[in-house]
C-alpha cells in the first residue's frame, strides 16, 4: 500500500485538488471506453485462435464473451485506485496478449 | 476509486446510467413494443380487421400464395414468403420489381413490392392505409431514425455497454440486495424512488442482464469484428459461410423458361422430416430452369433463432441440400441468445411476462434519473432556499426527464393518432406518420427544456394520458372493431388488447398528473415524490 | 388443459415469494406492528416453505415446457409475482397475505388435478 502511495506522490502533478480528481476522472473514462474496448478485441483475437475447438465455434466463443471481458475491464479500470494502475493495468495484459499474437503470426489490426 | 470498491461502484453506476438514460429509455420503450409489433401493425390497418379467415394448413397457404405470385408477380426474380403463423394470420407475399430498361433504378425499396394476402385464396387483402406500423418501434430501438443504420447501431450499442456497466456496478453496490426486495416505502420522497428503482431493477435482473447483453450479441459481429478477422485472416466471408450455412453465391439465370414445382409436396417432406411448420419459404429465378425453391423452418417453442432450411431444386422438387441441422456448442448458444433477445419463440402467456419484464425496465431506467434529480435537488436544497439557481446539471437533467419520461408516450401517442387522422392516400404516408411522432417528441421536449417545473410534469403527463386513453374511443370512431364489438367475437382480439393496454397505459398517467398535486408554496426542504412512485414509471414509459 | 399448468407456476411463485417474505422482520412487523418479529420456529418453517414452493415451481415449470423454456417462464412468473406482492405490501398488507394462501391451497389444487389427469 504505502508502494503505491509513493509512486502516486512522485507522480502527482501539482495542480489543484479539483481539477487533479476530474483529470482522473477523465484519464480513467478514456482507459474504460477505449482501453477497455481494444483489450476485450484482444483477448477476443487471442481465444479466436487459442480454444481447443473447431475454429468457427472458437470464434463465436470468444466474441460472444468479448462483452463480458469489456465489462470487467471498465469495471477494475474505476475501482483500483489511482488512474496510473488503471491503465497499466489494461497495458500491460494487452501487450502480453499482443506479443503472444505476433508471435503466432496472427495479430490482425483489420476491423473491417 | 480512492473512496473504497463500493463506493466507487456506485458512483460507476451512477455515471454510466445517467449519461445515457434518456437514449435508453427511448430503446426500451420502442423496443419493449416490439414484442407486439405485429399487432400493433395491425391496430395501424384497420382495413384489414375484418379479415379474420379460417387457419390453413401450410400446404394450403403455400399453394395459395405460388398461385398468387404466379399470377401477379411478373418478372420477378427472387419470391420471399411468409407463411401465417401465431402472430401474423396473412400470407405475406414480396418480390422484387425488376427495373425496365430505361427507368431509373429506385434504390432497394423502391424496387420490392410486398403485400399481404389472404392464405386460403391468395388474394390481396383489401389494399390497407400505408403505415410503417409496429416495424417503425421495432427499428426505432437500434436504428434510431434520421440517421445512417450504422451510425445509430453503433451508438446504440455504445449505450448498451453502459447499461451493461451500469447493471454489474448497480448489483455490486446494492447492499442489501435480498433484504430489500420486498422493500417499497411510498410517500417519503427520495426513499420512495430509491426503493422504486431497486425494486424494478431486482425484480427483474435476470431480464435486464439478459436482454442487454443478448442485444449486444444480436448485432456482435459488428461490434467486435476481430476474432473473425484474425481466425480467419481477414476472410469473413468463409466464417459466415460456416457459421450460417445456407447456399453461398448467386445462381445465374439458365435463360430456358421451366415451369415451377408445386409447393404442397415440398412443404409436406420439410414437415415430415422436421416435425415441425415451415414458416418461410424463398423462391430464386422463378420459372426459369435454374430455379431454386428455400424453406426454412418456422420458429416453434424451441429457443435458438437459428432454423434450418431445405433447398430444392425449383423444376423438379429434387432436394438439393439441407443447411442448419446440425450446430456447435457456441453457434447454438450465440443462436438461443439472439433468440432470446427476439423472443419469437414465446407463447402469448410468456410474451406478455417479457411485455411486463420490459415495462419494468423502462421504469428502472426513469426512476433512475428521477433519483438522481431528486437527490441533487436536495443537495442543493440550502443554496436553492436562498434564492440560488438550480446548478446547469440539475436543470438539464430535470428538463431532459420531462422532454424523455412524460414526451415519449405523448410521441407514442401522437403516432396512432395520426395513423388514423392523416388521409389514406396521403403521398408518403408512413413517413408522415413517423413525423408526426418525431415532431410531437420535439415539441415536448423543447418546451420542457424552457420551462421544467412540477406544473410542466403535470401538463405533459396529462397531455399523454389523454393521447393514449383516447385511442380506444378513437378505434371505434374510425374502423369497425372497437372494443364492443370484439367482445362479440367480432373482430380481432389483438386490436381489443392494444385498446386495453394503451386504456391502462393512459390511466396510469392520469394517475400520475393527477399526484402532481401543486406544492404548498413553502415547502422546499425535500422533494416529497411526484408520484404514486410505482405507478409513475410502469406508466410513464408508454409503450403499447 | 395448458391453463392450469402455467396457473400452477404462478401460483407456487406467489405463495413461495410471500413466505420468504414475511419471514424477514420488517415484512413481518407491516403485518404484526412495529418490532414484531417472527418467532424462530415460524421463520424457519416460512423460510423452509418459501424455497420449496419456488423450487417445485421452477421443477413443474421445466417438467411441463422443457428445461431452457420452463426456467424463462418460472424467471418471468417471479417478476410478475413479485411486483405484485410488492404492489400490495405498503397498501394491503393483509389482503397480500390472503392472497398468498389462497394461492398457496390453489396451488395444491391444481397439483391434484393435473396429478389426476
Amino acid at each position: 500500500m504505502s508502494a503505491s502511495v509513493q509512486t502516486e506522490k512522485l507522480l502527482r502533478w501539482p495542480l489543484p485538488e479539483a481539477l487533479h480528481y476530474r483529470l482522473g476522472v477523465a484519464s480513467r473514462s478514456v482507459a474504460a471506453i477505449v482501453g477497455g474496448y481494444l483489450l476485450a478485441a484482444l483477448s477476443t483475437m487471442l481465444l479466436s485462435v487459442c480454444l481447443p475447438m473447431a475454429r468457427v465455434e472458437a470464434v463465436m466463443t470468444a466474441t460472444l464473451a468479448s462483452f463480458a471481458i469489456y465489462t470487467c475491464a471498465v469495471l477494475w479500470v474505476f475501482a483500483t485506485s489511482s488512474a496510473l494502475r488503471a491503465w497499466l493495468g489494461l497495458l500491460i495484459p494487452g501487450a502480453v496478449m499482443a506479443a503472444i499474437l505476433q508471435w503466432m503470426d496472427a495479430l490482425s489490426w483489420s476491423l473491417a | 476509486m480512492k473512496e473504497g470498491f463500493r463506493q466507487s461502484m456506485a458512483w460507476l453506476h451512477t455515471w454510466s446510467g445517467l449519461l445515457v438514460c434518456w437514449i435508453l429509455l427511448l430503446v426500451f420503450c420502442a423496443g419493449t413494443a416490439s414484442y407486439y409489433r405485429n399487432e400493433i401493425t395491425l391496430w395501424m390497418q384497420p382495413e384489414l380487421h375484418a379479415a379474420a379467415g379460417q387457419p390453413v394448413s401450410s400446404e394450403q397457404a403455400a399453394t395459395a400464395a405460388q398461385t398468387a405470385m404466379q399470377e401477379r408477380a411478373e418478372g420477378a426474380t427472387r419470391w420471399f414468403i411468409t407463411l401465417p403463423g401465431e402472430r401474423n394470420p396473412a400470407l405475406q407475399l414480396g418480390w422484387n420489381k425488376p427495373s425496365k430498361p430505361g427507368e431509373k433504378k429506385k434504390g432497394r425499396r423502391g424496387n420490392f413490392h410486398s403485400e399481404k394476402a389472404d392464405p386460403s385464396t391468395g388474394e390481396v387483402l383489401s389494399k390497407p392505409r400505408e403505415t410503417r406500423g409496429g416495424e417503425f418501434l421495432y427499428r426505432l430501438h437500434f436504428d434510431l431514425h434520421y440517421m445512417s443504420a450504422l451510425w445509430a447501431r453503433w451508438l446504440v450499442g455504445f449505450c448498451a455497454m453502459f447499461m451493461l456497466v451500469s447493471i454489474i456496478s448497480g448489483i455490486v453496490t446494492h447492499k442489501r440486495i435480498f433484504k430489500d426486495l420486498f422493500t417499497f416505502r411510498p410517500k417519503k420522497g427520495q426513499r420512495s424512488w430509491l426503493d422504486a428503482h431497486n425494486v424494478t431493477a431486482v425484480l427483474a435482473l435476470p431480464y435486464h442482464l439478459m436482454i442487454t447483453y443478448t442485444g449486444l450479441v444480436t448485432l456482435m459481429f459488428m461490434y467486435m469484428p476481430s476474432g473473425v478477422t484474425t481466425a480467419y485472416k481477414g476472410d469473413q466471408d468463409t466464417f459466415f459461410s460456416e457459421a450460417f450455412p445456407a447456399r453461398v453465391g448467386e445462381t445465374k439465370a439458365a435463360g430456358v423458361a421451366a415451369p415451377l414445382t408445386p409447393f404442397a409436396p415440398l412443404v409436406r417432406q420439410a414437415e415430415q422430416r422436421w416435425g415441425a411448420q415451415v414458416g418461410f419459404v424463398s423462391v430464386n429465378l422463378p420459372g426459369d430452369a435454374n430455379a431454386t425453391v428455400t424453406l426454412r423452418r418456422a420458429s416453434g417453442r424451441d429457443m435458438s433463432s437459428k432454423q434450418p432450411t431445405m433447398e430444392f431444386d425449383g423444376v423438379t422438387g429434387k432436394l438439393l441440400a439441407t443447411y442448419g441441422e446440425e450446430m456447435g456448442g457456441a453457434s447454438n448458444t450465440h443462436g438461443v441468445m439472439y433468440g432470446l433477445h427476439i423472443a419469437n419463440f414465446a407463447s402469448p402467456l410468456l410474451r406478455a411476462l417479457f411485455f411486463l419484464s420490459g415495462l419494468a425496465g423502462c421504469a428502472m431506467v426513469a426512476t433512475g434519473a428521477l433519483l438522481w434529480a431528486v437527490k441533487t435537488r436536495q443537495k442543493q436544497a440550502k443554496a436553492l432556499a436562498a434564492g440560488k439557481r438550480p446548478s446547469f446539471g440539475l436543470r438539464l437533467v430535470e428538463a431532459l426527464n420531462i422532454g424523455a419520461i412524460a414526451g415519449i408516450p405523448i410521441a407514442f401517442g401522437t403516432y396512432f393518432w395520426a395513423n388514423r387522422l392523416l388521409p389514406v392516400g396521403l403521398e408518403e404516408r408512413p413517413k408522415e406518420e413517423i413525423a408526426f411522432f418525431f415532431g410531437a417528441w420535439a415539441v415536448a421536449a423543447i418546451v420542457a427544456q424552457l420551462r421544467p417545473t412540477r406544473a410542466m410534469w403535470r401538463i405533459q403527463l396529462s397531455v399523454g394520458a389523454v393521447l393514449l386513453a383516447s385511442l380506444p374511443v378513437l378505434n371505434g370512431l374510425t374502423s369497425g372493431s372497437h372494443l364492443g364489438a370484439v367482445l362479440l367475437g367480432r373482430g380481432p382480439v389483438a386490436v381489443a388488447a392494444f385498446d386495453l393496454v394503451v386504456l391502462v397505459l393512459g390511466l396510469g398517467l392520469a394517475y400520475a398528473a393527477f399526484r402532481l398535486k401543486p406544492l404548498p408554496a413553502k415547502s422546499v426542504k425535500s422533494a416529497k415524490p411526484a408520484t404514486k412512485a410505482d405507478v409513475t414509471p410502469d406508466t410513464a414509459a408508454g409503450a403499447a | 388443459m395448458e391453463w392450469i399448468t402455467n396457473f400452477l407456476v404462478f401460483a407456487l411463485c406467489y405463495a413461495g415469494l410471500s413466505c420468504l417474505c414475511l419471514a424477514m422482520d420488517r415484512h413481518y412487523a407491516d403485518l404484526h406492528g412495529r418490532g414484531a418479529e417472527p418467532p424462530l420456529q415460524l421463520r424457519r418453517r416460512l423460510r423452509w416453505a418459501g424455497w420449496l414452493a419456488l423450487a417445485f415451481g421452477l421443477a413443474w415449470a421445466m417438467h411441463s415446457s422443457g428445461a431452457g423454456y420452463g426456467t424463462v417462464v418460472w424467471v418471468g412468473s417471479l417478476t410478475c409475482c413479485g411486483l405484485l406482492l410488492i404492489w400490495l405490501l405498503p397498501y394491503a398488507p393483509r389482503h397480500a397475505m390472503l392472497l398468498a394462501r389462497v394461492a398457496g391451497v390453489a396451488a395444491l389444487l391444481a397439483a391434484l388435478v393435473l396429478a389426476v389427469r
